[in-house]
C-alpha cells in the first residue's frame, strides 16, 4: 500500500480542562475529497488548526507523505502544500482582491527577496508571470470583475470564493476548507459544490472540507469524519455514516439539547 | 517670514518624517513601538560621520562639487546600511524572542535597547558633541583675510573660532596660534535654507520609492498581509520572520539617511542626538496616524511646520518667550491632534477581530 498524503496520528489538543480534539487519526490519500461534520464545538476548526500548525498539538503527530511534519511551523506547513481557508473568512481586509491573491506568491519558494530589488528585468517578468497566474485565479473563481475591489468591500459569498483563490495561489496538494458554504443562498451552495469538484481535478487537489449543510457534504465527499466534543465517532461512507447509530444520536442529542 | 518659517518646519519635519516612517512601517507589521528607533538614526548619523570624515569632505575645496556630492553618496549609503544591519541584529536578538510575550513586554524591551545602545555609543565614541564634517576650506592662521568673510572652526568643534565680522590682527592670529590652532576651517556657503531643500528633495525623491516597494512588489505585498493579518498571512506561507526583519532593515536604512540629513543640517552627532528627534518622530508618527505610511510623511511635515509656526505665532500675539517652549508646545499639538482624531489624521480604526 502507498503512503497516504496526508495523516494524523491520534491527535488531541486540549484547552485547560477542555478536550477540544481526542485522539483523532484521519488518513487521505491523494485525490481524495473527504468530508468532516460534528455539532457545534465538535473541534472541527481546532482540528484545521492542528492540522496547518496555527495551533501545537498537545500529543500526537502529523505525517505529510510519510514525513512527520508535527514540528513544522504553520508557514513551512503551507509551503509543502496545504493551503486553507476560515470559517470566520480571514482576508486581508484593506487590500484589493488581486492584491490578496498576489500576496500569497511571496511566501512560494524561488521568490528572492533582493532578488526582486536587483535584478529588474527578472523581477519585472516574475512580476508579470504572478500578475498572470493570480488573475487567471481570480477568473476561475468568477472573481474577474472584482480584481480591483477591496476585500472588505466584497460581498459575503464573493469573499469565500476569494479565500479559495488565494488557496490556490500556495499551489497546494491538500486544501482544507472550513464551512465554504456557510451564509451562501441554495444556488450558490450548489454553483459552490459543483466548483470544488471541478476544482479537485483541475488543480490536483486532495480536499478536507468542514461543512454544516448535510446536502453539501453528502453530495460531494466520498469519505466522511465525525467528530463530537473532540472524539473521532464515526468514519465511512455517506451512507455509513448517515445509518450510523452514535453519528444520529449526537445530532439529535445536540438538537434536543438546544 | 512666513517663508522662513515654512522651510524651517519643512526641512525639520522631512528630517521627522524620515524617522516616523520607520515607527510606523514597524509598528503596523508587528505593533511594537520601538523605542531604539531613534538610536538606529543616531548609529547612521556617527557611521555617516565617520565615513564623511575617512573620505575627507572637509579637505576638499569648496569648488569641486562632485568629489563631495560623491562622498556625501557613499557616507549615506554606508550610514543607512549600518543602521539597517543594526535595526536587523537587534530585532533578531531583543526583539523576537519577546514578540509573543505581550506588547508590554515587548516596549519595554525595546525602552531597554534604546538605553542601550545610546550607552554603548557613549563608551566607544564618547559623550561629547563632535562637529559634522561640512564641505569646505582649509585656511592657515597666516592666510586668514583682514576681516573674517565667514565663520571659521576647527574640525572637533561645534562653535567657531573666528566669527564672520571679526577683525583679524597679528595679535588674533597670535592668540590662536597659542591654543594650538594652526588652520582653520571655513564654513561653507552651502546656507542651512540650501541644505533644508535637499532633505525635502530626498523626501520627495524617497517617497514614490517607498510607495513602490509596498504596492508593487512581493516583499511590500507581503508586509502589507501581514500588517492587517499576521495569523492568516503565516497560514498562506508567508514566512513573518523575513517580513519582520526587512521591515527593520527598511525602517531603520530611512532613519539613517535621516541621520546623517539632520546631523548634516545641524551640525553635530552625540550619543544622545537620536533622543529628541527620535521622540518627535514618534509624535509625527502618531500625529499622522500610527500604522500609516502617508500618515507619518504627513504628520513629520505637519509637526516640523507647527514647531516653527506655533511660536512664531505666539510671539506675534506678544508672548515673548514662545520659542523657548517649542518642544512643549509640539506635545501640546499631539494632544490636541489626538482629542479631535484618536487615531491620527490618517490612522484607521483599530478593525475587531472576530
Ligand atoms: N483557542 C481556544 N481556547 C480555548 N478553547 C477553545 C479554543 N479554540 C476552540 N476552543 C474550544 O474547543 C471546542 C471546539 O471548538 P471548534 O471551534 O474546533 O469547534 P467546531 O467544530 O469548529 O465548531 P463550529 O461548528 O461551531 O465551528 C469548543 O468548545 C471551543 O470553545
Ligand atoms: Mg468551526
Amino acid at each position: 500500500m502507498s503512503a497516504p498524503l496526508f495523516e494524523t496520528r491520534h491527535v488531541t489538543k486540549r484547552y485547560g480542562g477542555l478536550t477540544a480534539v481526542g485522539d483523532v487519526s484521519l488518513r487521505l490519500d491523494a485525490g481524495d475529497l473527504v468530508g468532516c461534520i460534528g455539532p457545534n464545538g465538535a473541534g472541527k476548526t481546532t482540528l484545521f488548526n492542528l492540522i496547518t500548525g496555527a495551533d501545537p498539538v498537545t500529543s500526537g503527530t502529523i505525517h505529510w507523505q510519510d514525513r512527520d511534519v508535527t514540528s513544522l511551523c504553520d508557514h513551512q506547513r503551507a509551503r509543502l502544500g496545504m493551503a486553507r481557508t476560515f470559517q470566520n473568512i480571514r482576508l486581508w481586509p484593506d487590500m484589493s482582491a488581486l492584491d490578496n491573491v498576489r500576496a500569497v506568491y511571496q511566501g512560494r519558494p524561488g521568490s528572492g527577496l533582493l532578488a526582486s530589488a536587483l535584478r529588474l528585468p527578472a523581477f519585472r517578468r516574475t512580476e508579470a508571470a504572478i500578475l498572470d497566474e493570480a488573475e487567471r485565479l481570480l477568473d476561475r473563481m468568477g472573481l474577474a470583475a472584482h480584481a480591483q475591489a477591496r476585500a472588505v468591500d466584497l460581498p459575503y459569498g464573493e469573499q469565500r470564493k476569494l479565500e479559495i483563490c488565494r488557496a490556490l495561489a500556495l499551489s497546494p496538494q491538500l486544501l482544507l476548507l472550513d464551512e465554504p458554504a456557510a451564509g451562501m443562498n441554495p444556488t450558490e451552495k450548489a454553483d459552490l459544490m459543483h466548483t470544488v469538484k471541478a476544482l479537485r481535478s483541475e488543480f490536483d487537489l486532495t480536499i478536507l472540507l468542514i461543512e454544516h449543510d448535510m446536502k453539501f457534504v453528502m453530495g460531494i465527499c466520498e469519505r466522511i469524519y465525525v467528530l463530537d466534543h473532540g472524539e473521532q465517532i464515526a468514519h465511512g461512507t455517506p451512507d455509513e455514516v448517515r445509518a450510523d447509530e452514535r453519528v444520529i444520536e449526537a445530532y439529535l442529542g445536540g438538537e434536543a439539547a438546544c | 517670514m512666513l517663508a522662513d518659517v515654512l522651510l524651517d518646519g519643512l526641512g525639520l519635519g522631512a528630517i521627522y518624517a524620515f524617522i516616523a516612517l520607520g515607527y510606523t512601517m514597524v509598528y503596523g507589521i508587528i505593533k511594537l513601538i520601538n523605542f531604539a528607533h531613534g538610536e538606529f538614526f543616531m548609529v547612521g548619523a556617527f557611521v555617516g560621520y565617520f565615513a564623511l570624515r575617512d573620505l575627507g569632505v572637509d579637505e576638499v575645496d569648496l569648488p569641486q562639487p562632485l568629489p563631495i556630492l560623491l562622498a556625501f553618496l557613499v557616507a549615506i549609503t554606508l550610514a543607512a546600511t549600518a543602521a539597517a544591519l543594526l535595526a536587523v541584529l537587534t530585532e533578531r536578538l531583543a526583539y523576537r524572542p519577546v514578540r509573543r510575550a505581550g506588547r508590554i513586554a515587548a516596549l519595554l524591551t525595546a525602552v531597554g535597547v534604546s538605553f542601550f545602545l545610546q550607552n554603548l555609543a557613549v563608551q566607544v565614541w564618547g559623550a561629547g558633541a563632535r562637529a559634522y564634517p561640512e564641505p569646505g576650506i582649509w585656511l592657515y592662521v597666516d592666510d586668514l583675510p583682514a576681516k573674517a568673510d565667514a565663520d571659521y572652526k576647527i574640525r572637533e568643534r561645534v562653535e567657531a573660532v573666528v566669527l564672520k565680522g571679526d577683525a583679524i590682527d597679528t595679535a588674533r592670529k597670535a592668540a590662536l596660534r597659542a591654543e594650538g590652532i594652526e588652520r582653520v576651517y571655513r564654513t561653507p556657503d552651502l546656507t542651512k535654507e540650501g541644505k533644508q531643500g535637499f532633505v525635502l528633495l530626498a523626501l520627495l525623491l524617497w517617497t514614490p520609492v517607498l510607495w513602490w516597494l509596498v504596492k508593487r512588489t512581493r516583499m511590500g505585498r507581503a508586509m502589507r498581509a501581514v500588517s492587517e493579518d499576521a495569523d492568516a498571512a503565516r497560514l498562506m506561507g508567508i514566512n513573518i520572520n523575513l517580513i519582520v526583519a526587512a521591515t527593520f532593515f527598511l525602517g531603520a536604512f530611512v532613519a539613517g539617511v535621516g541621520g546623517v540629513a539632520y546631523c548634516a543640517t545641524y551640525g553635530s552627532v552625540k550619543p544622545l542626538t537620536g533622543w529628541i528627534p527620535g521622540l518627535k518622530a514618534f509624535i509625527a508618527a502618531v500625529i499622522g496616524g500610527i500604522g500609516s505610511i502617508p500618515g507619518a510623511i504627513v504628520g513629520g511635515l505637519l509637526l516640523g511646520v507647527a514647531e516653527f509656526a506655533i511660536p512664531a505665532l505666539l510671539e506675534q500675539l506678544g508672548w515673548a518667550d514662545a520659542k523657548a517652549f517649542q518642544d512643549a508646545l509640539a506635545y501640546v499639538f499631539l494632544i490636541i491632534v489626538l482629542l479631535v482624531k484618536p487615531t491620527g489624521l490618517l490612522g484607521k480604526p483599530q478593525r475587531e477581530k472576530v
